[in-house]
């Protein structure tokens, strides 16, 4: 598949002498075309300076990114991407002279650039603002306005730095729902960064998560739950206190407790084992077993566990 | 490389009647009050008609250089280009116009293009807003309103090589922070100091003779504007009379200032001899210099804005 960004031994120092600051230190990643990817980590782990570095705002201290193999920062590699940032801000202009104004600079001529921000401000629901001060708009029309302004020449890729900061539980899921909808039917490729993973889980299809810097891990979504999920099986009987001794003590399984909703959780060593212990277990007495599933680790869940900070 | 959506951009925000109103407004009320002064000189009452005419346009060639094609037009031309980059950076606006395909050096550039159209418009618009005001504040004839737009062509060249040079030190201090206050007051300083402080510090280190082959001489920006300024008005064939080739020498250092510091014909009808000129460096030396200037405050402005990392 066809890399839309990759960054090799990407670094980014702050600061002079004594006062250094390595806020991204040889990151290395590879992003496939067409993909929603997600970035996440801790605040400070330098998904911003990341960021910056792929739409050519901050100049890399060592290392190199491309954008379909076009050197990051770039006029090449901007014609490219579409950005919108964590905390967007426009000129004291109208939402669709604004638009117009990116699509000019992006070199769509007027009539198209004022077409295209038409379309873009009635897709997101913003046609009725056409005509209103983009600076006087609330945090999350700025957020969408911010989205039309990084499509307005329907770019290949997408580089998205916290979308849905700063906005309420409605702003979010409408913002999200039109991420989704453009990778899906436009087949853009999607580079979000977000801070409430059970909503960018949502939509993701791949994972990368830096921390300190550096990418600490990099997946598919799907496989990461997998991954994370093997080990980890919930239990649901008829009485669940009564039976957390003899799970704890079948084969194959490593820990077991009863969780929040009163379920027994256990990690185990071998599942291939662990699973036929427990129908060894229940064999002639089936009714007292309600469920027996992997669990489903969330997106938060498998982020705690990587960050070594178990919530449990 | 220029986007002439930037440029369009830049002109569009300086050319609205509201900043048109205010920068007449700036220009016109030290010329009111200048005005005011003139009527009270005893002597132009008594004078005839030509010599009193011929020091009113004196004093039009004298407010030209130190204000309306001077000070007016340069702190005008930093507040622009000021807010090239600072202002973007501290909007946060700059963020996303570096994200677009348009390349640092075409963005600055075309934002100096639109800042080059501008300062065309408000040279123009100054030389003749001046000249209607300084006629209107003294109720001065229709003939007198005539014989001053000669002053035009001067008054417009002289500006222009003005918002160039500060313009483009406006970018170049722009393209080092993200504070439009940062970028103001260095360059209004640099032009104060150049168009007013200097004359005094000029005229000791003359007299004590440390001013020639020294770095002083080299750096003397007001000298170096009169020297443009005179040489503009002999190309448009502007006489200036003693009087006011006194004032400019004070200001400027371009005339030897004769004792009694300035020369009045008090005697009316009798024309007085033209002042020596001080010659420290050609036209041509003040011309390279000034150009040589520019390109050095623009190329570092877009040198640093290249290299500036941007949050």
């Amino acid at each position: 598949m066809e890399k839309a960004i990759e960054a090799q031994g990407l670094t980014k120092v702050f600061g002079w002498f004594g006062k250094k600051i390595i806020a991204v230190d040889s990151l290395e990643m590879s992003i496939d075309s067409g993909t929603i990817h997600g970035f996440i980590g801790p605040n400070g782990a330098g998904k911003t300076t990341t960021i910056k570095m792929l739409i050519g705002a901050i100049k890399p201290t060592r290392g190199k990114a491309f954008i379909f193999g076009e050197a990051a920062g770039s006029v090449r590699a901007k014609a490219f991407i579409g950005y919108s940032p964590e905390h967007p801000d426009f000129y004291s202009m109208s939402a669709l002279e604004f638009l117009v104004y990116n699509g000019e600079l992006c070199g769509l001529k007027q009539g198209e650039a004022k077409k295209r921000g038409k379309e873009l401000l009635d897709w997101l629901g913003l046609s009725d603002f056409a005509d209103k001060n983009a600076r006087k708009f609330s945090a999350g029309m700025k957020q969408k306005l911010s989205l039309a302004q990084a499509l307005i020449h329907d770019p290949d890729v997408l580089i998205l730095d916290e979308p849905t900061a700063n906005l309420d539980p409605i702003g979010r899921y409408e913002v999200l729902e039109k991420i989704a909808e453009l990778a899906k039917k436009q087949k853009k490729t999607v580079f979000v960064s977000s801070h409430i993973l059970l909503e960018l889980e949502k939509i993701v299809d791949h994972v990368t998560i830096i921390n300190k810097g550096k990418v600490i891990l990099q997946s598919e979504i799907n496989d990461l739950r997998k991954r994370f999920s093997e080990r980890h099986f919930i239990i649901n009987t008829k009485n669940n206190q009564n039976y957390l001794k003899s799970i704890q003590a079948l084969q194959g399984a490593e820990n077991a407790w009863i969780n929040h909703e009163m379920k027994i959780e256990v990690l185990v060593k071998d599942s291939t084992r662990f699973k036929k212990a427990v129908i060894e277990m229940f064999r002639g007495k089936e009714d007292e077993l309600i469920e027996l599933l992997p669990l489903r680790m969330s997106l938060e869940n498998i982020f705690l566990k990587v960050m070594g900070r178990e919530t449990e | 490389m220029i986007n002439f959506a930037v440029t369009q951009m830049v002109v569009k925000k300086y050319l609205t009647p509201k900043v048109i109103i205010l920068y007449l407004i700036v220009l016109c009320a030290p010329l009111f009050f200048m005005t005011q002064g003139i009527q009270d000189i005893p002597f132009l009452k008594t004078s005839v008609l030509e010599l009193k005419t011929e020091y009113i346009f004196g004093f039009l060639l004298f407010s030209g250089f130190v204000w309306v094609s001077g000070a007016c037009i340069g702190i005008f031309s930093s507040l622009i280009c000021s807010s090239f980059v600072a202002e973007e950076a501290s909007d946060k606006t700059l963020l996303l116009m570096v994200s677009k395909p348009v390349s640092r050096t075409g963005f600055l550039l075309s934002k100096f293009t639109g800042f080059l159209i501008l300062a065309l418009i408000y040279s123009v618009l100054s030389a003749f807003a001046s000249i209607y005001a300084i006629t209107s504040f003294l109720n001065l004839d229709l003939l007198t309103f005539f014989r001053m737009l000669q002053a035009v062509p001067s008054l417009i060249g002289f500006s222009i090589l003005v918002s160039l040079f500060f313009g483009s030190l406006g970018v170049f201090f722009s393209s080092l922070t993200s504070s439009k206050l940062k970028v103001v007051v260095p360059v209004i300083g640099i032009l104060v100091f150049s168009f007013f402080v200097f004359a005094p510090v000029r005229g000791i280190a003359r007299d004590n003779g440390i001013y020639s082959g020294q770095v002083l001489e080299f750096t003397d920006l007001g000298y170096d504007f009169g020297n443009l300024y005179v040489s503009i008005l002999k190309m448009n064939s502007v006489k200036t009379i003693p009087f006011i080739q006194s004032m400019l020498g004070m200001v400027t250092g371009v005339y030897k200032i004769p004792e009694h510091m300035v020369r009045i014909d008090f005697d009316q009808g009798f024309i007085l001899e033209n002042l020596e000129r001080e010659s420290y460096h050609s036209v041509s030396t003040s011309f390279a210099k000034l150009f040589l200037a520019v390109f050095l405050f623009l190329g570092s402005g877009v040198f640093y804005f290249k290299k500036r990392d941007i949050h």
